[in-house]
């Protein structure tokens, strides 16, 4: 590993930085030992350590293993603070709030699909806005209606003609998170949001179609409706530019809460409020109601992706299975009751880069997954695979119910720019049998394979710790990028 | 985007140097005094996303930083940027600031509207951080930022 911060291995898939100096817990990071040498990165080990000083955390700062240097929190990082001595912290959620995946799976298999591949590309890339500032030209919303999407979330979607009150039962949080508050969201956030709801945006947000290629648990498989050779869709998108600017907004705020608590931050943008305060109470609400934007935007993509399929295929959704799998935030706070030291309390859990895993039998898990557990979506890069997790009772005892979001970059956006120089990636994709369109010039180069880690070995570190369980492996055949 | 260490941008409108990091974009600027350090970040944002030459000064804007505090102020100067770009579709071309009686800064900036025929966007600034964000003195007696903006 090529860092001099100190760690010490604590099993074969978890390393741990002692508590010193102003950590008022110990660091702990997910990686096993050929991963840590490859990718983990000083700036990525400060931040665990970072966030153990911040005020009311329990447990331990804890980092999946797809962790990369964020700012604030890592990315793949999860902590929980006491909710009533801790903290809340726009930094340990992100900009992009409620960035999550949502899985969609059909009757179809890759044989019926692949002659239509193409096609359906260009139908997802025609009826999906994606890009820069991508808007939607039929959903420009009022004041009023703005105020329904963050209150009701995937519902209003679903009100609205956007998909099926069945697709309400498969989304983490039934897809709407209580407490949401429009008025503590600044007029910006809503000029933002207005016409952004069914968009994709740009960077790493997609939408893929997907093959199962591999199941390892055929139970569980079965379970959430999935079986070797059936294509599958994966959107991966958030809150888009109103919950950034919720996230900027609030970041002024807080540090200056911090600074009237006392709090000293050992990087400025751990800007923090105690739960307690106005100021934690109003960030709560106002990143509530951009989660519920990000589970409607999800929501809109579905019914879009389910009119590319209707005009390519010629049947309606329904008749082709395409039903909704889950639906899973990687960047969020939520108030969520864990065993901390012996005793059950509430504790505010922040996953940034992470994703909730909650295992067979907890009251969270929708009724249908229930006895399986939760699925935990976990997206590679665009020429590998993805997976379907599913939730494991060491999640529970060791990470807040919680596992790793994807691959995690292993390049920057400009050394993969420059790896892809004089290299066609539409060329070395179609190659490998996936056809891709891009809204962005250099989106290709930036989001090539290369720059990430391969995807399984991150998933092998959460599958051997007890945390998440391999379910099903995913190949894409189709992508389109913003 | 540009390579990691180059000094860019366009002689005579704006030079500063890209920064490595892993996910987001990160660059170092200078500037002779603060309201100049202000107007270089701003351009050096336009140039990394949209290539400065492509743009012209059609529409002015101008705005307020009310904060003293450097760090803080450039934040809230780098997010007007970013509130400008997207929500308005204004991306700035040529930018001045000066400061304000009794603190603060004010920022005028001469912005193109967005053209999607002549605007192809090479890296999107979605949001400027407090990561790192430091402003320093140089050994000149300028200033210098150090600014990550979230891709």
């Amino acid at each position: 590993m090529g860092t001099t911060f100190h760690f010490e291995r604590l099993d074969d898939q978890r390393i741990v930085i002692p508590r010193h100096g102003a950590m008022r817990v110990d660091g702990v990071i997910y990686a096993s030992a050929d991963l840590a040498r490859r990718a983990l990165d000083e700036a990525a080990l400060e931040q665990v350590a970072n966030v153990a000083c911040l005020p009311g955390i329990v447990g331990q700062s804890l980092a999946m293993p797809d962790i990369h240097w964020g700012y604030g929190f890592p990315i793949g990082g999860v902590a929980a603070f006491d909710a009533r001595e801790g903290v809340i912290s726009p930094g340990g959620v992100g900009y992009d709030i409620n960035c999550g995946v949502r899985l969609l799976r059909s009757d179809l298999t890759e044989d019926e699909v692949r002659g239509r591949i193409r096609d359906l590309v260009a139908a997802l890339f025609a009826n999906v806005p994606t890009g820069v500032g991508s808007h939607q030209r039929e959903i420009r919303l009022s004041r009023e209606e703005m105020a329904r999407v963050t209150s009701q979330g995937a519902a209003w979607a679903v009100a609205e003609g956007y998909g099926d009150a069945d697709d309400l039962l498969f989304l983490e949080e039934g897809g709407r998170i209580r407490g949401a508050q429009f008025e503590a969201c600044s007029e910006r956030a809503y000029e933002r949001g207005r016409d952004q709801l069914g968009t994709l945006g740009s960077g790493n947000h997609f939408c893929e179609v997907g093959v199962v290629d591999k199941v390892y648990d055929e139970v569980v498989a079965r379970a959430f409706g999935l079986s070797r050779g059936l294509v599958t869709v994966t959107i991966h998108t958030g809150s888009r530019g109103f919950g950034h600017q919720v996230c900027t907004d609030f970041i002024p705020l807080m540090d200056r809460a911090a600074r009237a608590a006392g709090i000293r931050l050992p990087d400025r943008q751990l800007a923090c409020a105690p739960i307690r305060w106005e100021e934690g109470r109003r960030y709560f609400a106002a990143m509530a109601a951009a989660a519920n934007y990000a589970f409607a935007n999800r929501q809109v993509i579905t019914h879009e992706v389910r009119c590319a399929f209707e005009s390519v295929l010629g049947q309606g959704w329904r008749d082709l299975g395409l039903r909704v799998v889950y639906d899973v935030a990687h960047n969020i706070a939520k108030f969520e009751r864990h065993r901390v030291g012996g005793r059950e309390v509430e504790v505010c859990v922040h996953r940034k880069g992470a994703t909730r895993a909650l295992p067979a039998g907890h009251p969270d898990v929708p009724v249908p997954y229930r006895e399986v557990g939760q699925p935990v979506l976990v997206p590679g890069d665009m020429g590998r695979v993805s997976y379907v997790l599913v939730g494991a009772p060491r999640a529970l005892d060791e990470t807040f119910g919680s596992s790793c979001h994807g691959a995690g970059r292993l390049l920057s956006r400009s050394q993969a720019i420059k790896k892809g120089k004089r290299r066609d990636i539409r060329k070395e994709l179609a190659r490998r049998g996936v056809s891709v369109r891009a809204a962005g010039s250099e989106t290709l180069a930036e989001e090539m394979p290369d720059a990430y880690k391969d995807v399984s070995d991150v998933v092998e570190v959460v599958h051997a710790a007890g945390i998440a369980r391999k379910v099903v492996r995913l190949r894409p055949i189709g992508v389109i990028k913003g | 985007m540009p390579d990691p260490g180059e000094v860019t941008g366009v002689a005579g409108k704006v030079h500063y140097r890209v920064l490595d990091h892993t996910a987001d974009f990160a660059f170092e600027a200078r500037g002779r005094d603060f309201p100049d350090l202000v107007a270089t970040c701003l351009l050096a944002c336009s140039d990394a996303m949209w290539g400065i030459e492509t743009l012209r000064p059609v529409e002015e804007v101008e705005f307020e930083v009310t904060t003293t505090d450097r760090e803080m102020a450039l934040f809230q100067a780098l997010s007007e940027w970013v509130f400008l770009v997207e929500a308005r579709g204004l991306i700035p071309a040529e930018v001045t600031a000066r400061e304000r009686p009794g603190g603060g800064w004010t920022v005028r900036a001469c912005c193109d509207r967005h053209d999607p025929d002549r605007h192809v966007h090479r890296v999107a600034l979605k949001a400027p951080t407090l990561h790192r964000l430091k402003v320093t003195r140089t050994r000149g007696g300028g200033l210098r930022a150090r600014v990550i903006m979230d891709t």
